[in-house]
């Protein structure tokens, strides 16, 4: 007989295996209508997840232990001149495009911001980009 | 656009892991003597019946498509 904590954690796993299901369903939908209902579905089995791990987490039958605060620092410290690598590397130079191989039309990307994603053309050309293949055989 | 093969796949796979958690929210829910914890479950497996619905009504809305 499985006893409250053993209940908990099963609770759980089952949270963390049908949440990635519906993670790999949206990724693999080409139907706008599906894919939205994967990803619904989705937000809410993370919801009742952490709701279970709050349940364990006020009981003491699961806390995740502190990062080290040094750690953090030095983790921050070793990003940011990850990002200023990848900067230099992608940075746009005149004149150099034609023979590194880039396709004329293609997205230039800009770090103004400093953060986040490579700015994008425009929103259809994002859109295009992050649908999936269709199939009209099926 | 037509359900693929591989989002009547996952439809399927997805219901299959929806009904296992109903039963398996609705047993701990009864095996549970933590009144707190019993409600949770039951709460748990009310969702989960709803995300079968869910799953189950986009399934029907792409099987009534195709008769047109």
């Amino acid at each position: 007989m499985l006893d409250e904590k053993d209940r908990l954690t099963d609770s759980l796993i089952t949270q963390k295996y049908i949440a990635s299901g519906y993670n790999l369903a949206a990724l693999e939908s080409a139907n706008n209508q599906i894919m939205d209902a994967f990803s619904g579905i989705l937000r809410d089995e993370h919801q009742i997840q952490h709701e279970i791990f709050n349940e364990m987490n006020s009981r003491g039958w699961y806390q995740p232990k502190a990062a080290n605060p040094n750690d953090i620092s030095q983790n921050i410290n070793k990003w940011n001149q990850e990002l200023q690598r990848v900067q230099h590397t992608t940075a746009f130079r005149p004149g150099t495009l034609q023979q590194q191989g880039y396709q004329a039309g293609a997205p230039q990307y800009g770090f103004q911001t400093g953060v986040g994603m490579p700015q994008m053309g425009s929103e259809s050309q994002q859109h295009t980009m992050y649908r999936p293949p269709q199939n009209p055989m099926i | 656009m037509q359900l693929t093969e591989m989002e009547l796949f996952h439809l399927g796979e997805q219901l299959r892991a929806e009904a296992l958690a109903i039963t398996k929210s609705a047993t701990c829910a009864r095996e549970s003597t933590d009144p707190k914890l019993q409600q949770m479950y039951l709460r748990i497996a009310e969702r989960h019946r709803g995300h079968y619905e869910i799953l189950m009504r986009n399934a029907q809305n792409f099987a009534q498509q195709r008769q047109f």
